[in-house]
């Protein structure tokens, strides 16, 4: 795996520089996302694992950490990022031609080769689904090495579900995608109710499947809660946390877990890692 | 181990001065001492408990530019010049050594190795405990230090200097030094016993990362922290505390700079979405107590507190790291 990182003689602080070739509205409104597609000027794409992140510069205003969004199976990189701080605004304001700074890869991505042979089911809530994509993409573009897959994903409002289009199509294919939304909309064809509980009516056998749930702080706890009644053990369940991040090297201390460093132990962490920690992730 | 007629510390201040380094030493302001870089040995006086400040800015400055910004990037290249402290004492020695573990361990942070490189470390032995120190029950020696280049004891009328590798023999050589008679080594024996009667205070180590662990979710820490003003003095003069921040200045050109960062500030861990993990400043302080005495253990397998005192001389409303870690209630 070569990375950032690996070039011994790079300043890490250092970002290379990148292009956005693509911009999606994903959700619209007062809480927008937008995924943007980037691709790196001054050399050839890096290589990565599903759930491992990037610093993207904004000069002038930061730098801001999001997870890659898209697998490694597929070119470029992509970013969903939700309209909420100083970088992510200008982010939102810039069009394709503009110049982006990227650092990464960074940290520790899910273990997909060690998953070989496996069921995958992704539970996510909101833009929590920007991981659990890559590793859906990744499932689909190398299917023959895992079992079933399941998507498991819902939002607010139909309005605010990300890759909308790219799950109702993988539903139409045959993949088993079950979508929900927290309130009643008319014409809403699928399941209502939040996550945890379309999980439950779901049911999934925790027999050789790995679960991974992202989304909200109180979805996953819900989640987890779910997950271990339906008698998936920790070893079973991995997530990825979000801290604020600025150095993304495991020096600044800002996304510091008691002696975790999130940006470079994680983001990825299997259960039991984090439930021997005294504070809560 | 060599003794020095005279003022070994001042004399070698003057030597590295006309060699060219850049030489950080104590200077005496007001009614307290701090590192600065001197241009000349008089200015420099090491009639001195220690500092106020920790001297940590000599290798991790608390503002650092990293790099330029306008139609793309400039790096700024990492400062090289030759660069000296002297009469640091064992306890920042350890401090610097802590640092030393946090940038240069794992990836290598290229701003702190360019200043650490090119540093020598002239320490400066102990002969008093001061009225907060306690390096003793964190596993130190105020005389002792193999993490410096050279170290050196006062014995009055001469100075000890004991060298500890080679970059310090380099420079010890330039000096005129004879072998320690048998009366200088038993002098400096007692000097020793001296210093470690002098201690007033002590941190009790027994058991303490299962005391910790079991206090976790004790009230103890909301008690701790209820006077506790979330100013970071206690982490601004901390010799192992890391936590910076990186910022942008200037919109359409400017600096990314890092500065030194608190993990007393509320906004050090708060999220665009609102989220704090710490939200509360019982959660930041006991953070505090933790990672020096628990998190970083786990980490690095030491404790990230050398027992300088600075942040029970200088906490506004009297919290004691000391007195806080011996009281840490059991069966919790």
């Amino acid at each position: 795996m070569s990375s950032v990182l690996d070039e011994p003689m790079k300043n890490p602080y250092l970002p290379y520089k990148a292009e956005i070739v693509e911009i999606r509205d994903e959700v619209k409104g007062v809480r927008p996302i937008k995924t943007f597609k980037i691709r790196l000027i001054e050399r050839e794409r890096f290589d990565y694992q599903s759930g491992q992140g990037c610093l993207v510069s904004v000069f002038g205003r930061g730098e801001s950490w999001f997870t890659i969004a898209n697998s490694p199976t597929r070119p470029d990189l992509e970013f969903s990022v939700l309209k909420t701080g100083k970088v992510t605004t200008k982010l939102h304001e810039m069009e394709v031609g503009d110049v982006v700074g990227i650092r990464g890869p960074l940290g520790r991505g899910f273990p997909l080769e060690e998953w070989k042979g496996m069921n995958i089911i992704t539970i996510g809530g909101g833009i929590g689904q920007t991981p659990l994509r890559s590793i859906y993409q990744y499932v689909i573009d190398n299917e023959k090495d895992y079992g079933d897959l399941t998507i498991v994903y819902g939002a607010r409002t139909s309005k605010d579900l990300c890759y909308k289009d790219e799950l109702f199509q993988l539903k139409e294919q045959g993949y088993n995608v079950e979508l929900s939304i927290d309130n009643p909309e008319p014409d809403w064809p699928y399941f209502v109710g939040f996550v945890p509980d379309n999980l439950k009516r779901i049911k999934p056998d925790p027999k050789d499947t790995i679960a991974i749930t992202c989304g909200p702080p109180i979805m996953i706890k819900i989640t987890l809660g779910v997950l271990k009644d339906l008698g998936f053990k920790e070893n079973q369940i991995y997530t990825t946390l979000e801290r604020r991040m600025k150095c993304g090297i495991g020096k600044c201390g800002k996304c510091k877990l008691e002696s975790v460093y999130v940006c470079r132990d994680g983001p990825v962490f299997r259960y039991d890692e984090l439930s021997r920690l005294l504070e809560e992730a | 181990m060599k003794v020095y007629e005279g003022n070994f510390l001042k004399d070698v201040v003057a030597k590295l001065l006309d060699d060219g380094y850049r030489v950080y030493a104590p200077v005496k302001e007001k009614n307290y001492h701090v590192f600065k870089v001197v241009e000349n040995a008089d200015e420099v006086d090491f009639d001195y408990i220690n500092t106020r400040r920790s001297p940590k800015d000599v290798t991790f400055p608390e503002n650092e530019v990293l790099m330029k910004y306008g139609e793309w990037v400039e790096e700024i290249p990492a400062q090289a010049d030759k660069t000296a402290i002297v009469g640091i004492r064992p306890c920042d020695i350890q401090g610097l050594r802590l640092m030393d573990r946090v940038f240069l361990e794992d990836i290598t942070d290229p701003y702190y190795e360019a200043k650490r490189k090119n540093l020598l470390v002239v320490g400066y032995a102990c002969n008093e405990a001061g009225d907060y120190c306690f390096c003793t029950s964190v596993g130190l020696s105020p005389f002792k230090s193999d993490y410096a280049d050279i170290i050196v004891t006062e014995l009055g009328d001469k100075q000890v200097v004991e060298i500890r590798s080679e970059k310090g023999e380099a420079v010890a050589s330039k000096f005129d030094l004879s072998d320690a008679s048998d009366e200088d080594v038993s002098r400096k024996k007692e000097l020793e016993q001296k210093v470690l009667s002098s201690f007033v205070r002590s941190v009790n180590t027994e058991n303490l990362k299962e005391r910790m662990a079991e206090a976790f979710n004790s009230d103890y820490w909301k008690e701790v922290a209820e006077n506790c003003v979330s100013c970071g003095i206690c982490t601004y003069l901390c010799p192992t505390c890391f936590c910076f921040d990186i910022f942008d200045d200037g919109e359409l050109k400017g600096v990314r700079i890092r500065a030194w960062d608190s993990c007393q500030f509320p906004l050090h861990t708060l999220e665009s979405s609102s989220h704090n993990p710490r939200r509360e400043k019982w959660q930041r302080l006991r953070n505090r107590f933790y990672d020096k005495f628990y998190y970083m253990l786990v980490r690095k397998g030491e404790f990230y507190c050398v027992g300088c005192g600075r942040c029970i001389a200088a906490c506004p409303v009297g919290i004691d790291i000391a007195e806080v870690i011996n009281n840490i209630p059991s069966g919790v």
